[in-house]
């Protein structure tokens, strides 16, 4: 049979009709809903979700928000909870480490649970970030990611804004304090892990003190440090700062061990400040320092009634006490303070806006403040934090001034490593009725 | 030099790592014939044994070890065989190595189900080491090394010497050899096979046990598994250095491994691309190098071939080839009523979270198809489609943030982009067949994750790539809904384009390769040329796909690396397979299982539910084992059957003789009717492979 139209033709009208479509295209706008401001609040109730990695390669060191979370919701629920209504945690989703799951998890939680906020996030990756941003839901969670500055109504347990990479005088002090020059820092190939690298040899580059290595090659997870090890020993390191997880840096100390570098190079680990790290690993923890992350007092009873109120409701409820519980416990409190300032009219937009007036945000004496009409986007004027060092296989405080236990820095930009006076009142914020909390100077290594 | 040595011998326990898995698999392979990628998972479940009765029940470790790895061992040795591996007998290498990735993808989500929670790792098997308690270190000159590390080089070469002398000394390591020939051969000698063939798995599973509890311990945590599997493939060099075969050069080749690693430390320049990305991937390029150019490998890429595989049934044809006329039409009236309805139905009556859910269906479909292509047709299995996506989707969303390049032209690009790594990584591939091959797009889908995906103008690290979602003239698909129909556009134009494929020149070339390669030399067809073209094909596909999943994350939610991890390139090859490589219709009821099966477990019932789909996915691989045609041809052909018998002899009564003459007429305008000349279909494309008569009709050609 004869072909009514060419094969050739044919082939014409179709790439012309392609051509037509692709020289139309844009890319489209982004648009998403969430729904009305008050969904999720009944006279009874408000319906709370949360998102963490669950499973996966980190999820010990994330999925313990939700207990926290739940255990001060308990607490406020028992006192007959906000304005009359039961703060309840509907759904608590795994992302299972996953920047897509954490996305579509996101979303199941606004459009399909419909919550009013989403209270304990944590996770590697908070792919949802831009998305939550754009929806305008309360979300609270732990800042480990750059994506909390994304949008007014997202709330780290630190403020939402992080640098890793800009200089800081917080590691310069602490090598400056122990005689230090020569230091080592050793990261992950993981981009926040590197960024960590470089923002400490940024520091030391600006205040003093000699990055004699700096290696961001190592691969998560299973890794051999012996060449490390060998390369600290060469350039004569002093000190090496890591930003690692604890199992890397237990693997660097037991590599230190190894090659009787232990006693000789001071190690700061950016976190493993826990006691369920220290009990498994305190003989390659000792003499080690830490900071408290999210500028926060110590993990003792003695320091304020907020500290203590965390550490006792923690044990009760047999959560671990460290830095993802805690994130956890200032998310719930940021929440229920928010929803407190604005009585029976309980609105998504009235909550961001109730929070982000508040400029000395403390968590009833666990922080040291956040003034969230900045921290979204910057850090505060002044930043403080707390050192600690193991010794004798017990976390100690060192540096601080009696029960003040911060060193306080100019921020955010600081041109000096010489501390400034802290920001608060002490005799207010500290708790002084209580018996004083351990505190110590630094033990220097080998001893 | 000196330094470079002094790094290198720092290296040594870590390369005898390297080298106890790599003697697992090549114990194994040596055994069984099956390239293990399971082992991994096998040690996991006795490294999570372990924890449980140590940390948990706190009993002394002596017993903890003789739970998880003389009795947890050799029972899922046991299992595997008496369950899976019985019944592959005669399969190719390749069926039995995607067996295997279906055991790696299944059986760590059982442990992980029935023992949730985070467990940090187990405590180190060795004497006088625990929590608290750091192992002694001895020192040699300046070569110094810890109890534990001792230990594992201590048991690494034992256990040399144990299974060396296993295999030259006796009766059962000469027929264990032999039955990995041909058991059929060896029974015809009076040797009971399967009962060698089981006490070959129950050994190696021994092994994978033994190397779980001791490496174990070196783990940040438990909650992982796939460090095991990580480690295994890196372990793959080793073990490529001893052909496959050899055990002390499997041994040499861990140790060299190791120690070269650690030797670069000492002259890569610190934070260079060398150090940051080379490093890690060092072991994953001497994979690729001993593959390609290693004489104790090149030895071996042509399969042994059983000699008896002539015995073989033939695989089932398709569905579509034993559908009556009757039921033909049927197809053809129903099957577009029911596409329209359900698209109405998408657009008009779903909510928006399941609108996304069919948009992922019909996204990830399109990299099925990229799958369907390369397998289904060439009967190649390549082991990387998902790093060609993830080429496809960067480059989408690269080209639309730096370049304001709109969607479709970026969507485009990608699939250029994902055709023309194909095609670089089918130059050197295509030397390589069967198990080769699939190991060498392996260790290429690892060094994406390692090289590629980081760097900040490909995949841009942790923090991604933001893929917007297209506008055009008016028309804008940035909703959930207009999304899914411009989804099930590209799933369709897509879909022609592997129809119009498989039915012209290059499909009718590989399916004559797929039979015989000689046979198909002597009538002109060029092999590689087919091959390097369907390899290219493949990648373009899987690179538009990639582009179109992308998307599909909300924008600017990024898109980033973890996407198109090297571990969900194993879990879709091995979902493809179970519905059907050689059918469009296989891919996209994957990719639509894959979406909504997903989103059930991990949204809808939450919680450790959301460990099944990685259970389901894997021991679907069951069915493959016994239908490898594909679950869904299978039950299509059932259901056909049911259904045709029905209409013909109740309804329109037609007379027995018809019927069973239209049911034996394939539909000669659908290629898929054509059988394939190949003895299973992920075959390995073998000489060996099983004619299966072709139905002699006018014009089928």
């Amino acid at each position: 049979m004869t072909r009514l139209v060419p094969r050739s033709a044919k082939i014409l009208a179709i790439a012309a009709v392609f051509s037509l479509v692709v020289a139309a295209c844009s890319n489209a706008s982004n648009s998403t809903s969430a729904g009305s401001q008050t969904e999720g609040v009944t006279s009874s109730e408000i319906d709370v979700g949360g998102i963490a990695a669950a499973t996966g390669p980190l999820a010990n060191q994330y999925s313990p928000i939700f207990g926290a979370v739940q255990a001060y919701f308990d607490m406020v629920n028992a006192e007959g909870g906000v304005d009359g209504r039961k703060l309840k945690y509907v759904a608590q989703l795994d992302d299972q480490s996953l920047p897509s799951l954490d996305v579509s998890q996101a979303r199941a939680l606004v459009e399909q649970d419909h919550v009013f906020a989403i209270v304990g996030v944590a996770t590697p990756i908070f792919a949802a970030g831009t998305y939550l941003g754009q929806t305008g839901v309360p979300t609270f969670g732990w800042n480990v990611n750059p994506e909390w500055s994304d949008g007014p109504n997202l709330f780290g347990e630190k403020g939402s804004y992080l640098n890793f990479t800009g200089a800081s005088p917080y590691l310069p002090y602490l090598a400056k304090r122990l005689g230090l020059s020569k230091i080592g820092t050793i990261a992950y190939t993981v981009q926040q892990s590197a960024q960590c690298a470089t923002g400490a040899s940024n520091s030391f580059a600006k205040f003093g003190g000699q990055m004699v290595l700096k290696d961001t090659s190592l691969p998560f997870g299973f890794t051999d440090i012996s060449g490390d090890v060998t390369k600290l020993k060469d350039s004569g390191a002093q000190m090496v700062t890591t930003c690692m997880d604890p199992t890397g840096n237990t693997t660097l100390s037991k590599g230190l061990q190894e090659a009787g570098l232990f006693n000789k190079i001071v190690q700061y680990w950016p976190n493993g400040y826990d006691q369920a790290t220290l009990n498994q690993y305190a003989p390659l923890m000792e003499g080690a320092y830490f900071g408290t992350a999210a500028g926060n007092v110590p993990y003792e009873h003695g320091y304020t009634k907020g500290m203590d109120q965390y550490l006792d409701t923690m044990a009760a409820h047999n959560l671990t006490i460290g830095d993802v519980t805690l994130a956890g416990w200032i998310n719930a409190d940021l929440f229920v303070n928010g929803l407190r300032k604005l009585g029976h009219n309980v609105t998504r937009q009235g909550l961001i806006d109730a929070i982000n007036k508040m400029t000395d945000y403390t968590a009833n004496g666990i922080l040291s403040g956040i003034n969230w009409t900045v921290q979204h986007n910057h850090l505060n004027t002044i930043d403080c934090n707390a050192y600690i060092q193991v010794q004798h296989g017990r976390f100690v405080s060192v540096f601080g001034q009696g029960r003040n236990p911060f060193v306080c820095f100019q921020a955010p930009v600081a041109s000096t490593t010489n501390p400034v006076p802290f920001p608060g009142n002490p005799a207010t914020f500290f708790n002084s009725t209580a018996p004083p909390p351990p505190s110590a100077p630094p033990v220097p290594p080998g001893t | 030099m000196t330094n470079f040595l002094q790094f290198s011998i720092q290296g040594i326990p870590y390369g005898c790592v390297f080298a106890l898995i790599a003697i697992g698999l090549v114990l194994i392979y040596k055994t069984s014939g099956v390239f293990n990628l399971a082992f991994g998972a096998q040690a996991y479940v006795s490294a999570a044994l372990f924890y449980i009765t140590v940390e948990q029940l706190h009993w002394s470790k002596l017993a903890g070890f003789a739970l998880s790895v003389l009795v947890a061992g050799p029972v899922i040795g046991l299992i595997l065989d008496q369950g899976i591996f019985r019944h592959m007998v005669g399969s190719s290498i390749t069926v039995k190595l995607v067996a295997s990735i279906g055991l790696l993808i299944g059986i760590p989500p059982i442990v992980q189900f029935f023992w949730p929670g985070n467990h940090q790792a187990p405590p180190s098997l060795t004497p006088g080491v625990g929590p608290g308690r750091t192992p002694p270190v001895y020192h040699f000159g300046s070569f110094h090394v810890d109890r534990s590390e001792l230990m594992i080089m201590v048991v690494t070469v034992l256990v040399v010497l144990a299974v060396g002398a296993l295999f030259r000394y006796t009766s059962i390591g000469l027929k264990m050899r032999a039955v990995v020939e041909s058991p059929r051969m060896v029974e015809l000698s009076g040797i009971n096979a399967q009962r060698v063939s089981t006490f070959a798995w129950i050994l190696s599973s021994l092994l994978a046990a033994l190397a779980g509890v001791l490496l174990a311990p070196g783990q940040s945590s438990l909650n992982d598994p796939n460090n095991f599997t990580y480690l295994l493939v890196a372990a793959m060099a080793a073990a490529a250095f001893g052909g496959l075969y050899s055990l002390p050069l499997t041994l040499l080749g861990g140790v060299l491994l190791g120690m070269t690693q650690q030797g670069l430390t000492s002259f890569l320049p610190l934070n260079s691309v060398f150090s940051v990305e080379f490093r890690p991937s060092y072991p994953f390029i001497v994979l690729v190098l001993l593959l390609l150019f290693w004489p104790p490998v090149r030895k071996r890429t042509k399969q042994v071939v059983d000699p008896l595989a002539g015995c073989d049934p033939p695989v089932r044809g398709l569905a579509s080839a034993i559908q009556g006329q009757t039921m033909r039409r049927l197809n053809r009236t129903s099957n577009p009523i029911m596409l329209t309805a359900f698209v109405l139905v998408g657009l008009f009556a779903l909510p928006s979270q399941w609108i996304n859910v069919f948009s992922l269906g019909a996204t990830v479909s399109v990299i099925f198809l990229s799958i369907t292509v390369l397998t289904g047709m060439s009967g190649q299995v390549s082991l990387c489609q998902l790093s060609f996506a993830g080429l496809g989707a960067f480059t989408a969303g690269q080209l639309a943030q730096h370049f304001n390049v709109p969607f479709i032209w970026g969507m485009l690009a990608g699939g250029v982009i994902g055709a023309a790594a194909g095609a670089l990584v089918a130059i050197p591939a295509l030397r390589l067949d069967g198990l080769y091959l699939s190991l060498a797009t392996l260790a290429f889908a690892v060094m994406a994750d390692n090289i590629l995906f980081p760097l900040s103008w490909i995949g841009n690290g942790e923090n991604g790539v933001s893929i917007p979602r297209p506008q055009i003239g008016p028309i804008n698909f940035g909703s959930d809904r207009a999304y899914f129909v411009l989804s099930l556009i590209v799933l369709g134009i897509c879909s022609g384009v592997v129809i119009l494929v498989r039915r012209g020149t290059v499909g009718r070339f590989l399916a004559a390769l797929r039979g015989s390669e000689v046979a198909a030399a002597t009538i002109g067809i060029n092999p590689v040329r087919s091959k390097f073209i369907v390899f290219a094909l493949s990648a373009g596909l899987a690179g538009i796909g990639g582009a179109m999943y992308g998307a599909n994350t909300i924008p600017p939610s990024p898109t980033t690396a973890i996407n198109f991890f090297y571990l969900y390139s194993l879990i879709f090859v091995v979902l493809v397979l179970q519905t059907g490589s050689r059918t469009v219709e296989g891919a996209i009821n994957a990719g639509v299982s894959f979406a909504l099966i997903t989103y059930i477990f991990g949204s809808v019932l939450q919680g450790r539910w959301g460990q099944l789909p990685a259970f389901l996915f894997g021991f679907g691989i069951l069915g493959y084992v016994k239908h490898p045609e594909g679950i869904l041809e299978f039950q299509k052909a059932r259901s056909l059957r049911v259904i045709s018998g029905f209409i013909d002899r109740r309804i329109l009564r037609k007379p027995p003789e018809q019927i069973e003459q239209e049911a034996e007429r394939p539909d000669l305008g659908d290629p898929d009717a054509v059988p394939l000349l190949q003895s299973s279909a992920a075959g390995s494309g073998s000489p060996s492979a099983t004619s299966v008569p072709r139905p002699v009709q006018g014009g089928d050609t």
